[in-house]
């Protein structure tokens, strides 16, 4: 299997300005390994940096030191931590995913319009078919067929996390990462969820995840990375 | 270093200073001395060495407290104002070639042109809607003329094709065209900007400079205008510079992000990574103030 991340000697240090320059280590020396077409599960306990690792990736955070290379489609081998911003945005368009536990609304657009933009604006598909794309997506995630025209910003917190999964799964990024997808989902919709996850998976891209839920983790996980002891800890036995 | 593609816009160490100057200037003003005012000749140091590229398809947002240059950028860069030194680059790609002057602007510096190619360049290649739909717009005038002024700037003669294009650029921005021979001065506010858009729309532009376009509207019609710009820019593959306070609107809008004070861009970034990882003590301190 080919490498398509390597993450070597990752610091990542908040420095609070406002609270007299007091420090934050989020990520001390972190050095770890992703393959293509896994399911990567990020564990360990709160504040021990899940997410800091995914948004140091998607370099929603500056990485402080080290680097993290990534296996572009595009670019070829690059370091997403001192990559140039106009190369992270063409590659957050092109190849790399993040699923928030947020939707970000957007005012004025429906929800269907919302799932199928990514689309539009990657593939150069018809809007036609994008929307019915998405309608199927969103069915397949239980969305009300009412709903589907309108606004998310009067959807519940459950409604929402769906449509912004749908978002970002319909354009089959190469690499995604998902920040807490399924918190507020019920068991049935989040299983769905995880059968989208692995569809995805199997079509070849590769997912790191965090989970709040650690059965949830266990069971979509090919490998688990435990960040505490900073060893990968085999995904189905042996937690 | 990867490249794809030159950058639509390019400017290096803008400098722009009201009043006098002298060698001091620079050095002495900025956020270690906390103030934009020199000390020892008493100029304003609106913009200091500022420089940044604009790509094609981009919007670059910019914001800062009140007083910090942003709206002094905007217009120099819309070439309304003058810079006192610096230098500004733009590239025209061969397919949106339009105007017999494009290749006269070939790796020159912009501001260092004569008055008559920059306002050939500011009328055919540029857009701009004002904070103050009063500075944009000539309020006596008919919505359609308003449009047709830049247009007739940017060489167009044809009366019936300038309201055609008039009256489908106030249809896209939704203003109903019927009202399109009424003078702004009877129009909301949000119609105004609107209008003003339009206006700025009308020369096909490669990059579109919008100063706080939304202060002061409801929400609605924030929204509406809002949306509006979204799907102009995918439309229309526009380059875009959004100067606001509200980082809101920045957050819908901009792709990457820059933050003024006292004259210098104190941090750029990605916008999500000014929004969740800002580094320095005033983005910091703006970004937690957010409501």
């Amino acid at each position: 299997m080919n490498k398509l991340l390597n993450i070597n000697g990752l610091v990542k240090r908040f420095v609070l300005h406002t609270r007299g320059g007091k420090i934050i280590d989020a990520l001390k020396d972190l050095s770890l390994e992703v393959r293509a077409g896994e399911i990567y599960g990020l564990s360990g306990p709160s504040g021990s940096g899940k997410s800091t690792i995914l948004k140091c990736i998607y370099r929603t955070y500056m990485p402080t030191h080290g680097a993290i290379w990534y296996e572009s489609s595009h670019y070829g081998k690059v370091d997403l931590a001192s990559l140039s911003e106009h190369a992270i945005i063409d590659l957050r368009k092109r190849e790399i995913g993040f699923v928030s536990q947020f939707l970000k609304i957007i005012p004025r657009v429906s929800a269907v319009d919302i799932v199928a933009e990514p689309l539009l604006s990657r593939n150069g598909i018809s809007p036609e078919k994008a929307r019915l794309k998405a309608i199927h997506l969103l069915e397949r995630l239980h969305i009300s067929s009412q709903l589907f025209d309108a606004y998310p910003v009067t959807f519940s917190g459950g409604e929402q996390q769906r449509v912004n999964i749908a978002r970002a799964v319909i354009w089959r990024p190469k690499l995604l990462l998902v920040d807490e997808p399924i918190a507020s989902l019920d068991q049935l919709t989040a299983s769905i969820v995880l059968d989208i996850f692995n569809e995805i998976r199997n079509e070849g891209t590769t997912i790191i995840s965090v989970f709040h839920d650690t059965g949830m983790l266990r069971t979509v996980s090919d490998r688990i990375y435990d960040l505490e002891r900073g060893v990968y800890t085999d995904g189905l036995c042996n937690l | 270093m990867i490249q794809s593609g030159a950058p639509v816009l390019r400017v290096k160490d803008l400098t722009k200073i009201y009043g006098s100057g002298c060698p001091h200037c620079l050095k002495a003003t900025g956020p270690d001395y906390g103030t934009n005012i020199c000390s020892h000749c008493g100029a304003v140091v609106a913009c200091a060495d500022i420089s940044f590229d604009l790509y094609t398809d981009e919007v670059l947002g910019i914001v800062g407290e009140s007083g910090s240059g942003k709206s002094s950028l905007i217009r120099i860069l819309h070439l309304d104002d003058e810079a006192t030194s610096g230098q500004m680059y733009l590239t025209i790609s061969p397919d949106t070639k339009i105007d017999t002057c494009d290749s006269v602007y070939k790796n020159k510096n912009v501001f260092a042109l004569s008055p008559f190619l920059k306002r050939r360049l500011r009328n055919s290649r540029m857009g701009i809607v004002y904070q103050n739909p009063y500075m944009g717009l000539r309020m006596g005038v008919s919505a359609g003329g308003n449009i047709a002024e830049r247009l007739i700037a940017a060489g167009w003669r044809n009366i019936k094709k300038m309201r055609e294009r008039s009256s489908y650029l106030l249809d896209k921005t939704e203003i109903p065209v019927q009202r399109m021979d009424e003078p702004p001065r009877n129009f909301s506010g949000g119609m105004q900007q609107r209008v003003q858009i339009s206006k700025s729309l009308s020369n096909n532009p490669l990059v579109l400079f919008f100063d706080e376009v939304t202060s002061g509207l409801d929400l609605s019609v924030q929204a509406r205008v809002l949306d509006l710009v979204r799907s102009l820019q995918k439309d229309f593959k526009l380059s875009f510079i959004v100067v606001s306070h509200d980082l809101g609107v920045i957050r819908l809008l901009t792709s990457r992000t820059m933050v003024m004070k006292y004259g210098r861009v104190v941090e750029s970034g990605l916008t999500d990574q000014i929004l969740e990882d800002p580094h320095n003590a005033y983005t910091q301190l703006l970004v937690s103030s957010q409501l």
